[in-house]
């Protein structure tokens, strides 16, 4: 009943926000309209009010002189830009070697995965050096942000495997560079018109201030709330083919951050 | 492929007159959106010129994705006004400075009276939770459908329509208090 009545007030919001008369809105049902009625007399104060607010005309007529000049100075820009041909010929090349590049570095990262995969590992650091060449060699923002999100998912894994171990300086640590992760995907082309770059450095600036006085579950609480607020702002703009990804590291986060906290307790 | 569908595409692709169309339909909501979020006439012009700069900048990169081109816009604006917020370090106005009503007779008494109305109502809604409040100014300020709020602010329909019954009620109870 709650939901029919919520759904019926839209309905009748949706009628006066398209500028029907509130007379038109009368409720049918007459139990209906008891509840309804005074709720439709506030919406049709707040509609009439708030719609009244207009941009003066001279304002109106700046701001439309202002965009149409930055609309003709990016077209300007654009078409100074080099020639396709060019470009193409160009992105050939590059993507050709990069190819060859990354081949050799993911053989040598899934060596290092296969031997030792751990952050005390003796091949620790070719896996991650070789995460950071995949990075930079990664050949649209789309591949950049799916091999962030892998790496993140990795550091979850690891993080797990090192809280199971009593390790909480390494979890910590790990916990630190899944939020790092998260952030620079965030930062990427592919988010650029969300501009939620304070959202990042809000999140980035509470980790890098948690002091030592701060218990782990403390820490680990803050970057799982803080990966999660970033991937929750992405996700509705994200390219198809990321969300599953997205997605699975949100429900990634949420186990493995849980995981740690009681397999750290357990074995201290 | 809806008639804004194609709008918005044209857009994407460059079409100076699609862009055109776009920003004249969104203009005027934008500013409201964000007049009757800041209480201040400069401050909702400056930040609406900002969101069209932005939108500009970034209507290359937009994809249509079953969300709708008003949540982009509006999630732009929102945030740009947030930014705004936190850039200046204050809180948003409960009053505002002046408004700028569209009345046909520009009678000055009726024009206060409008300012009084206009101003209780936002000071009222100011006192909503954020969630409510966010609803409210999004579908009653900005015009936005509910499936264009829920696509904004990444909620399901449901919730938002619940958000706006229990909003509109919690507003009608401050309205009576306040009078």
């Amino acid at each position: 009943m709650t939901h029919e009545l919520h759904e019926l007030f839209d309905q009748y919001v949706d009628r006066l926000i398209s500028g029907e008369e509130t007379t038109a809105c009368v409720v049918q049902d007459l139990d209906l309209s008891e509840v309804l009625g005074p709720l439709l007399e506030t919406s049709t104060l707040v509609v009439q009010q708030l719609g009244a607010v207009e941009p003066s005309p001279e304002f109106r007529q700046a701001a439309r002189t202002r965009i149409r000049s930055l609309f003709f100075s990016r077209l300007a820009h654009k078409e100074s830009r080099p020639g396709f041909l060019f470009m193409w010929w160009q992105r050939r090349w590059v993507t050709a070697m990069a190819t060859a590049l990354v081949v050799c570095l993911a053989g040598m990262g899934l060596l290092a995965a296969s031997v030792d995969s751990l952050p005390n590992g003796f091949f620790y650091p070719m896996k991650t050096a070789t995460e950071q060449a995949r990075l930079t060699l990664a050949l649209s923002d789309l591949d950049r942000a799916q091999l962030q999100l892998e790496f993140a998912e990795s550091r979850l894994d690891e993080m797990t495997t090192m809280a199971g171990r009593g390790d909480s300086d390494t979890v910590i640590l790990l916990a630190g560079e899944v939020t790092q992760l998260v952030a620079q995907m965030c930062t990427g082309a592919l988010f650029e018109s969300l501009d939620i770059d304070s959202e990042i450095s809000e999140v980035l600036a509470a980790r890098s201030a948690a002091g030592s006085d701060l218990s782990l579950e403390e820490v680990l609480s803050m970057d799982r709330a803080g990966a999660l607020q970033l991937l929750q702002y992405v996700i509705v703009s994200a390219p198809p083919e990321l969300q599953p990804a997205i997605e699975r590291l949100m429900e990634a986060l949420s186990r493995d951050f849980d995981a740690s906290i009681s397999l750290i307790e357990s074995s201290a | 492929m809806s008639l804004e569908q194609d709008l918005v595409t044209r857009a994407v692709q460059g079409d100076a007159d699609a862009f055109a169309e776009l920003y004249e339909s969104n203009f005027d909501r934008v500013y409201r959106y964000l007049y009757v979020r800041l209480g201040n006439q400069a401050e909702a012009e400056d930040l609406t010129q900002e969101v069209f700069a932005k939108v500009l900048e970034a209507i290359g990169s937009f994809q249509w994705r079953n969300a709708p081109f008003a949540s982009w816009l509006f999630r732009i604006a929102h945030n740009k006004m947030i930014d705004y917020i936190r850039r200046e370090k204050r809180i948003e106005r409960v009053d505002s400075d002046e408004t700028v009503l569209s009345l046909d007779d520009p009678d000055p008494a009726e024009i206060a009276e409008h300012n009084l109305q206009l101003e209780k109502v936002r000071h009222n809604i100011g006192r909503l939770s954020p969630a409510q409040r966010e609803v409210i100014w999004l579908r009653f300020g900005a015009g936005l459908s509910t499936t264009e709020v829920a696509s904004a602010l990444g909620k399901s329909t449901g919730t938002v329509k619940a958000l706006q019954y229990n909003g509109i009620a919690s507003l009608r109870k401050l309205m009576e208090q306040s009078s």
